[in-house]
């Protein structure tokens, strides 16, 4: 994950002063019954637009709410990794409402709401390097 | 004015003990929508057919023996704001002109399982941006106690059903159709005072539950740290039936307190005795003389029954306004961003996908609403966020501090839920800051996930006689001591 600046075979590569950290973003598809914030089936292969409701169509008036197993996964990677859970109120939520034909030029627009929720692990080593490690499941409409 | 319409706790009993029917009394309130909708504009959708059938069937159920819920056969209407399975919800915007939500909202499921009819979709605000009713696409409420003047809003449309009064606040719609007998009661949706700043300029009772009492499931969301669902009634205690129906914790909203309602409807003749009342040391400048006045009435009357009056200040009470223009726009903005053309609403169609985003957003939202998402996206953009964003959310704890000590030596404050009585329509649409200000004393209370309630208290002494209503602020849950100041008030009136 990272090097001590000390690593002789990286004083040939970085200037002097520099210390290389690399953090990894790992994308984990969770096996879990409904989507991440829906009660739809978290279930692929299936005809399109069949495991929808409301939430995941981001119908107006309709709200997130988080499946308790994936927080409870994410929980014991964190755990596994040797990380620090921060029990009380460090975990956030971001909806992204994006247009994507905006966000992603290069992407056909596809019509999916999608949701992602990151939750920090601050890994206490002996530099306090930041490890992340982030669950993400999309709502999509049968993608 | 009121006193021709009948409570919901009597229909419900008259329905009861067999004295009327469901369908008569929806034919009565019917009769007055036929009467004086054209003129007032409560209504956005009118369900007259399936409320008929709903009624009936009330009514069958309940010759049979079967009990319908505490609610059977009384006539609701609803802010067009929430969602009804099959039937348009437009939170009178063009953008979402025709959309019909196949899903209904928590809060409608739960009233028609405690046996309510729903008469129809009240007028509001576009998406709840406002304080008088004018800034709806279809054209404003009117108050049904002074056609010429706003019911307040947003919901003012869910007051004038209720009072055939005239709405103010962005619920204007369900204000006025309370007032104006549309509706025994109405449900509407308070994101800065939007059912209680209507409630008080039509002359009824609006309730502000405390944030997470009624689930948001279903109720199109404006600001989502500040909106909440309450009702609109003709009295007291029909409010507290109203909200032992409509409260209580929704698996479907993540924000709903997981606990049931307290009991409302048994406290009510408790009294105010012992009880300690906060009176602001410092009134803020702009309060008309009559709703001064009929505030000191309110203090006097509760003095007289045994409550103490105490004086409290709340410092940070003058940078509640410019905070709540900062984070209900940056909350709306993010909220609309999805009436993007695509999925449900309106479309323009357009050269290419993004002018379509434009072309349609351009041409769905009205002027108020693309002022609040261009305020909230600037306050949210990068390097103004920590400025403008991050400092109202400053500014929301200062009041909370200030609330948790003045709540240290008071039960509850009362001060006017709006500085003026209803105004004239077209006064204030000319400058919107002047309309802001018609808020002052509710956004608090939204600010701090508080709870609070308008009671009507008389009306303006001078040119005009207008009601004035008086707002009883409580802690977050204080509901159970709210409602002992309202009836108390009530009885006092």
């Amino acid at each position: 994950m990272s090097n001590a600046s000390s690593a002789p075979s990286h004083a040939t590569v970085l200037p002097n002063g520099w210390e290389m950290v690399i953090g990894l973003e790992v994308h984990v598809e969770l096996d879990t019954k409904t989507k991440l914030f829906s009660a739809s089936p978290n279930h692929f292969g299936d005809e399109p637009n069949t495991n929808i409701d409301p939430v995941t169509l981001g119908l107006p008036g309709a709200l997130p709410v988080i499946n308790r197993r994936a927080v409870e996964l994410a929980i014991r990677l964190g755990l596994a990794l040797n990380c620090t859970v921060q029990a009380s109120q460090s975990s956030t939520d971001v909806r992204l409402s994006l247009q994507y034909a905006l966000a992603l030029r290069s992407i056909a627009p596809c019509r999916r709401a999608r949701f992602t929720a990151k939750t920090t692990f601050t890994k206490t080593s002996r530099r306090h390097i930041k490890s992340r490690s982030t669950t993400n499941q999309s709502t999509s409409m049968g993608s | 004015m009121t006193s021709e319409f009948v409570s919901v706790v009597d229909i419900v009993g008259s329905i009861r003990g067999g004295k009327t029917t469901a369908s008569d009394v929806l034919e009565q309130h019917l009769a007055r929508i036929d009467k004086r909708e054209t003129e007032i504009h409560a209504f956005n959708h009118i369900m007259a057919e399936s409320a008929r059938a709903n009624a009936a069937s009330i009514d069958a159920d309940l010759k049979a023996g079967n009990d319908r819920g505490p609610l059977a056969g009384v006539p609701i209407a609803l802010k067009d704001n929430m969602c009804t399975r099959g039937v348009p919800t437009t939170c009178s915007s063009k953008i979402l002109e025709g959309w019909k939500p196949p899903y209904d909202a928590t809060v409608v499921t739960r009233l028609q399982q405690a046996g309510a009819v729903i008469v129809g979709k009240t007028n509001l605000d576009e998406f709840a941006m406002g304080s008088s009713t004018e800034n709806s696409a279809f054209g404003p409420t009117r108050n049904p106690l002074d056609t010429s003047r706003v019911p307040g809003g947003s919901s003012g449309g869910s007051a004038a059903a209720v009072a055939a009064g005239f709405p103010g606040g962005s619920s204007g719609g369900s204000a006025a159709a309370v007032a104006a007998g549309f509706a025994a009661a109405s449900l509407g949706s308070d994101t800065g005072g939007s059912i209680r700043q209507p409630a008080a300029l039509c002359g009824v009772v609006g309730v502000k539950p405390t944030y997470g009492m009624v689930s948001r499931q279903g109720l199109v969301a404006f600001a989502s740290s500040l909106d909440q669902i309450g009702p609109f009634t003709h009295t007291v205690a029909d409010a507290a039936l109203l909200m032992e129906v409509i409260g209580g914790h929704d698996p479907l909203d993540s924000t709903s307190l997981d606990q049931p309602v307290p009991s409302l409807t048994a406290v009510l003749g408790q009294g105010v005795k012992g009880m300690r009342i906060g009176r602001l040391a410092d009134m803020p400048d702009g309060c008309e003389p009559e709703v001064l006045a009929r505030l000191d009435a309110a203090f006097d009357a509760l003095k007289a029954a045994g409550a103490t009056i105490v004086d409290i200040a709340l410092p940070s009470l003058s940078y509640c306004l410019t905070a709540y223009y900062l984070v209900a726009p940056a909350e709306a903005s993010s909220n609309l961003a999805r009436y993007d053309g695509v999925r449900y609403g309106l479309r323009v169609e357009s050269a290419d996908l993004i002018s379509m985003y434009g072309a349609t957003r351009a041409a769905g939202f009205g002027a108020e609403v693309k002022r609040r998402i261009m305020l909230g996206t600037y306050a949210l953009s990068a390097g103004y966020y920590d400025a403008y964003y991050g400092k109202a959310l400053k500014v929301r704890r200062l009041i909370a501090n200030d609330f948790a000590a003045a709540y240290q030596s008071c039960d509850v404050i009362l001060t006017p839920t709006s500085p003026t009585v209803a105004f004239p329509i077209g006064e204030k649409t000319s400058d919107p800051l002047t309309m802001y200000l018609c808020d002052i004393f509710t956004i608090p209370t939204n600010l701090a996930g508080h709870a609070a309630m308008s009671v009507p208290f008389g009306t303006g002494a001078h040119s005009h006689s207008m009601p004035v209503g008086v707002q009883i602020l409580a802690p977050a849950l204080g509901e159970p001591t709210m409602f002992r100041v309202a009836a108390e008030l009530e009885r006092a009136s």
